[in-house]
């Protein structure tokens, strides 16, 4: 570990959670961090505080059965916070974006089916939610906006290290102590 | 790490090579419990937080405002409205909502002999109001108009304003029930006033049976 400058040849997961220089792709990474986090914790906290509507979002869609829409809609907003908070940390950044992902790949298929079966809702993704007049459905964009939001997440699943991540701070190997054991150098 | 490997193969740099392995294994084995704990706990807060929201909600809920009318059925989900009058008779569960064109010409044309046969002790009568049409018509005239039913229980004949609220019922769907309508006009036909008329109107500004619905 000599402050050798590293070769791009190198392999990037050392380079990337050392600590030289950050690439691109390091800050590419870090955006995808910040910005699908920053989005479902927003997202979570608007729906947080009114469950019941949540609830009715969930049921809009007409896929879960009655029942399961309760759960569903009770569990969604804090688990986009938690998931949000771990990504603009940086704990556990694979796994979060991964769920998060899978959050995104549920909503495009959940938006999708409305849109083919012409039910006409408002996704609920910040709030609200349920039906809406036909003219008020923005399924293009709200279908763009979450493949954008996927899109980033499995940016941070296939390289998930990131510059500032708690997880290289709390995860850091101990650094075996070098004088202990001298070397012939 | 150990890409380095000492030149010679001597005792000593043999065991220095292997006190490094033992203390870098150490190393790891902590932060693989460094790992668990966080991810544990993570785990232990996500659960924590969506427990004690349901728990708040479902405390909210039913506990807060959730007395149900008289003559509730033991689920807290229908309206006995024959009483003691056909105990261990078979039971006849009339679903409907408020807002439903269907339910509103059934009980017009058929809801009087339901009821009669329910008065005579055929059977045991009971009205299960549901909203579920609040959720297409995007308004909240079945929840209201149940409320307000569920509210007249405690006043009066629960099975009249039932009645006289499908009576009411507006000619286009999606018209919904005015307030006016439900809690002045409606006890007025029945011929409720004073303090019953009072009971009937807090309950209905209160919403204490939106719940039930």
């Amino acid at each position: 570990m000599s402050p050798v400058t590293p070769t791009p040849a190198a392999d990037t997961e050392a380079s990337a959670a050392g600590p030289a220089g950050h690439g691109v792709l390091d800050w590419v990474g870090l955006a995808c961090r910040l910005g699908p986090g920053g989005v479902l914790v927003v997202a979570g906290a608007l729906k947080i505080s009114d469950l019941e509507q949540s609830v009715l979002a969930v049921r809009g869609y007409q896929i879960l059965p009655y029942d399961l829409a309760v759960v569903v809609g009770h569990a969604l907003p804090p688990l986009e916070i938690i998931v949000g908070v771990l990504l603009i940390a940086g704990l556990f950044t694979r796994w979060a974006a991964l769920i998060g992902s899978l959050f995104m790949a549920a909503f495009i298929i959940g938006i999708t089916q409305a849109w083919v079966r012409g039910l006409t809702i408002d996704c609920g993704c910040f709030g609200g939610g349920g039906q809406v007049a036909a003219n008020q459905t923005k399924y293009g964009l709200e279908i763009l906006r979450d493949a954008g939001l996927m899109a980033l997440g499995v940016f941070l699943v296939i390289r998930p290290h990131t510059p500032f991540a708690v997880e290289d701070r709390l995860f850091a190997l101990a650094p075996v102590p070098t004088d202990e054991f001298p070397d012939n150098e | 790490m150990s890409s380095k490997k000492p030149a010679g193969p001597t005792p000593a740099s043999n065991r220095r090579a292997q006190m490094r392995a033992q203390a870098e294994a150490e190393a790891r084995r902590a932060r693989t419990r460094k790992i668990v704990i966080t991810a544990l706990s993570v785990v232990v807060v996500a659960a924590l937080v969506i427990g004690g929201l349901v728990w708040v909600q479902s405390r909210n809920t039913p506990a807060a405002n959730g007395a149900v009318p008289p003559n509730a059925t033991a689920a807290g989900n229908g309206i006995v409205v024959n009483p003691g009058t056909a105990d261990g008779k078979p039971v006849v569960e009339l679903f409907f909502d408020y807002q439903c064109p269907g339910c509103g010409s059934l009980e017009r044309s058929a809801g009087q002999y339901i009821l009669g046969g329910a008065q005579q002790g055929d059977y045991q009568l009971i009205y299960r109001p549901m909203i579920f049409l609040d959720t297409n018509l995007r308004n909240d005239s079945s929840l209201r108009a149940a409320n307000a039913a569920a509210c007249y229980a405690e006043v009066g004949d629960y099975a009249a304003y039932h009645q006289a609220v499908f009576n009411n019922q507006p000619a286009q769907e999606g018209q919904g029930y005015t307030d006016d309508l439900l809690r002045n006009q409606l006890p007025a036909q029945l011929g409720t006033s004073g303090d019953k008329l009072t009971q009937f109107q807090q309950c209905y500004d209160a919403g204490t049976y939106k719940s039930f619905a």
